[in-house]
This record gives structure tokens, C-alpha cells and sequence, in this order.
């Protein structure tokens, strides 16, 4: 999966080398700009979640040893991606007043989402141990498609067997989480 | 007994139970820990797969992982590599915007120098760069460096030098005792700095506020603010307002100072 070039990129960052720096802005930010803006962003938007998740990369690197397992480009863009949704899901409980809008320290910022990433990291890694048509099923369920959609679309006899279906593959990932050592430590 | 468990977990997680019910539940929960922590992971597992959901993880502020991401973040390697990263950001949307307008550039330069000189003859209520410059450069911010008892006269003469805005001769005699000392006075750098800034050489300023950046003083965070003096000075706003955001977020030296000077420029 990794790329030639992918570790001139991450020593580059670590190093704080302007150049490659600039080059990875070059090269990853035209994606997570558009991104963001298709998902109520702007680029002021945009622009902080890229740094954050550069900076991000480089604390897990240097305090948690941490290694990309995909390409720079794809870990970057997932990461932008969940910094987003974890910003707009804030932005939502503040117009819901769910909470008074908390002043959130800097360091605290970082250090609570890299360990919301890691553990995102574990579940993404456990449903790629799933079924095929578990892991589709239980993405489109929980992407709010409609029962009798997903009866048609994996071919089950009735909504009740697709909601067995569902049931079993949730309580499958949810073993296979629970297994992990790491789920604990995450805690 | 574990399937039904599991239904009544979705049934509480999904809302469809009735407030009795649910009491009921929360009831079970709060003397059933296992119950607990399954209802947590079942929730959890609810959020990651759902895509427009995110799962926000209460850690405790003393675990030992949290407490190590946090104080590297507060490291001065960690707040030298986040302004590195603002200064790239903020070039790469000067050139973009920049590129992306290129084409109604040939049309609008003679609207802008138009625009330009009017508003330079008639309307000159905003503070220009220089004049902001030098209301907030104030020679107090600057470190006495002559302190030590041990007399150096070679820096004595630099710095008379420099108060007396003698700066090419000042640069000269710095370097000098720069190169005796063999740069172990950061301090040095940030007269020399100033010296460089002062006579226009912006470069030249920068290079030695990033020396101190880069040296064990304890002194450098001031760094931060003496370049956003510099970028103030060439007129480069842009980076001047980043790395001001940067000292207001990070309370750097000068923070209050630097939340005013932004108010100016924005």
C-alpha cells in the first residue's frame, strides 16, 4: 500500500522541513478543501482540521511510536474526515444547547481526539475482519437506509431476517472488539 | 439470556422503550457493571459506524497517556513544529489566491491604483504598518544583556551603539562578540535582530530571531513576537497575523499586546 515518497513525507514533517511541508499542502489539501466545503465548511475550516491532523501525526508519531498502515495521502484524508465530523457533531450540540460551549483547552483538543482516533482505528481494523456482506450491511444500516432498501438490495426474505441479519453481524464486530487487548487499554 | 439482553441494550440505545422500561434499565445498569460497560460498547459501535457520528471519549485527565500527549504538545518542539505549519498554510493561501485571480488582474490594476490613490490622498484614518510598528515595538521588551557584572566591553560598545541607532556599526560589533562567545548569549540574537530589523535587511532579522527560536534561551518564546514586529515592518500581514494568532493561543510572551495589534490589522 505505501507509496514511494510516503516516507520523505512523514520524515519531512517530523523534521519541520518547509519545503516538504509545503508539498504535502500542495498535494492533499485541493481534497480535504473540497471536502470540507461540500460538508458546510469553509476554508478557514478546512485549514485548521489540515493542520491539526498534521500535527496530530507527528505527536502520535513521536509519543505514541505510531505508524501509518496505509499511504500518507489516505491516512491524512481519513484523519481530516473525522476531525470534520467530530467538529460539526459540536457544532450541532451547541445549537441543540445540549452544553454550554466550553473554552477546550489546546493540548486537551489534541490529546482527546488522537485518542478517539486510535480507538476509531481499532473498529475500522475489527470490521475489515467482518463478512463482506456484514461489513456493507451494517454500513448501509446504520446510514439510516431503509429497512425494505436493504431487503431488496441483499436479497433477504423479509425485514425480519434483515434486522436478524444485522443483529448477529453487530454482536460478531462487537466480539471481535471485546477480544482485543487494546480495547481495554483504550478505556 | 444474552440475546435478550443484547435486544434490550438496541431497544435503550435506539429510544424505543417506554420511560417505565427504561428506568427500569438504567436501574439494572447502575448495579450491573458488566451491563454497563456492554451498553457503552454497543453505543460506541452505533457511532463509528454510523458516518455523520462521532464518539467523544471522557478520558481521565490523570491517565498517563493523556498526560504524555498533552505535555508534548505543550513542548517547545511541538509549538515550534505548529507555527511552521500556520507559516506554510498561510503562504500557500497567499499563492493560491494569488494564481486563482490571475486573470482579473489586467483588468482591475488600474481600478485598485486608482482606488489606491484616492484613498492615500483622501482617506488615510487607518494606521499605516509603519506607524503600528512603531507604536508597539517598545525597547523594554527587549532583555538587558549587559547584567552579569563581568564587563564586556565589547558589548557595552555594541549597545551604546545601538540605543544611539548606530545599527550598522551595532551588527558589526554583535557578530563579533557573537562569534567570540561562540553563540553561547542567545541574548545576542535579539539585538541583533532588531539592529538588522531596523536598518530594513527583514531577512536577515529573521534568520537571527529564528537562531533564538532555536536556541536553549530562556528567552525564546519571545521569538514569536519580535517576528511578528518583522513581518509587521514588510509589510507581509499575513504571516505578521499568524503568528500573532499563534501567541494568542498558546499565551506566548506579549499575548495581550499581540490580541491588540491583531485587532488593528484585521
Amino acid at each position: 500500500m505505501r507509496k514511494k515518497g510516503d516516507d520523505n513525507y512523514l520524515e519531512g514533517l517530523l523534521s519541520g522541513n518547509d519545503y516538504v511541508i509545503k508539498q504535502i499542502y500542495e498535494k492533499i489539501f485541493p481534497s480535504v478543501l473540497s471536502f470540507v466545503r461540500k460538508n458546510k465548511g469553509t476554508y478557514e475550516d478546512a485549514e485548521e482540521i489540515f493542520q491539526d491532523a498534521l500535527f496530530q501525526l507527528t505527536v502520535r508519531v513521536k509519543v505514541r511510536r505510531f505508524e501509518i498502515k496505509s499511504t500518507f495521502e489516505g491516512y491524512l484524508f481519513t484523519v481530516c474526515k473525522n476531525l470534520w465530523r467530530k467538529e460539526l457533531n459540536n457544532r450541532k450540540k451547541v445549537v441543540r444547547n445540549e452544553g454550554v460551549i466550553e473554552l477546550v483547552q489546546e493540548e486537551e483538543k489534541h490529546s482527546s481526539f488522537i485518542l478517539e482516533q486510535e480507538r476509531w482505528e481499532l473498529f475500522e481494523e475489527k470490521i475489515k475482519q467482518l463478512s463482506e456482506n456484514c461489513m456493507k450491511l451494517l454500513r448501509e444500516y446504520f446510514n439510516k437506509v431503509p429497512y425494505d432498501v436493504i431487503v431488496e438490495k441483499f436479497n433477504y426474505s423479509s425485514e425480519n431476517v434483515a434486522f436478524q441479519r444485522v443483529f448477529k453481524c453487530k454482536k460478531r464486530l462487537k466480539d471481535l472488539i471485546k477480544k482485543d487487548s487494546r480495547y481495554r487499554q483504550l478505556q | 439470556m444474552e440475546e435478550n439482553f443484547d435486544l434490550k441494550i438496541e431497544a435503550y440505545l435506539g429510544g424505543d422503550m417506554t420511560p417505565e422500561e427504561q428506568k427500569q434499565f438504567e436501574e439494572m445498569m447502575s448495579q450491573n457493571p458488566k451491563l454497563r460497560e456492554e451498553v457503552q460498547l454497543a453505543n460506541e459501535v452505533n457511532h463509528h459506524l454510523n458516518d455523520s457520528a462521532w464518539m467523544v471519549i471522557e478520558a481521565d485527565k490523570n491517565d498517563p497517556v493523556k498526560q504524555e500527549l498533552e505535555n508534548y504538545v505543550k513542548s517547545d518542539e511541538a509549538i515550534v513544529l505548529k507555527s511552521k505549519l500556520r507559516q506554510v498554510g498561510a503562504n500557500y493561501k497567499k499563492k493560491r489566491s494569488n494564481s486563482s485571480s490571475i486573470k482579473y488582474i489586467v483588468g482591475a490594476v488600474a481600478a485598485i491604483l486608482i482606488i489606491a490613490l484616492i484613498s492615500n490622498v483622501f482617506w488615510n484614518s487607518r494606521p499605516s504598518h509603519d506607524v503600528l510598528y512603531t507604536e508597539f515595538y517598545i525597547e523594554s521588551d527587549l532583555p538587558s544583556i549587559i547584567k552579569r557584572g563581568s564587563e564586556n566591553k565589547l558589548l557595552t560598545e555594541a549597545v551604546a551603539l545601538f540605543k544611539s541607532n548606530e545599527y550598522d556599526q551595532a551588527i558589526q560589533l554583535f557578530e563579533q562578540y557573537e562569534r567570540e562567545t561562540q553563540g553561547t548569549d542567545p541574548s545576542i540574537y535579539i539585538y541583533t535582530g532588531f539592529s538588522y530589523l531596523e536598518n530594513g535587511n527583514f531577512d536577515r532579522a529573521l534568520q537571527n530571531f529564528d537562531k533564538l527560536l532555536n536556541s536553549d534561551s530562556i528567552d525564546k518564546s519571545k521569538a514569536f513576537w519580535y517576528k511578528s514586529l518583522v513581518y509587521l515592518k514588510s509589510d507581509r500581514i499575513e504571516e505578521c497575523k499568524t503568528i500573532l494568532s499563534q501567541i494568542i493561543d498558546d499565551s506566548l510572551f506579549n499575548a495581550q499586546k499581540a490580541k491588540r495589534l491583531l485587532g488593528e490589522l484585521e
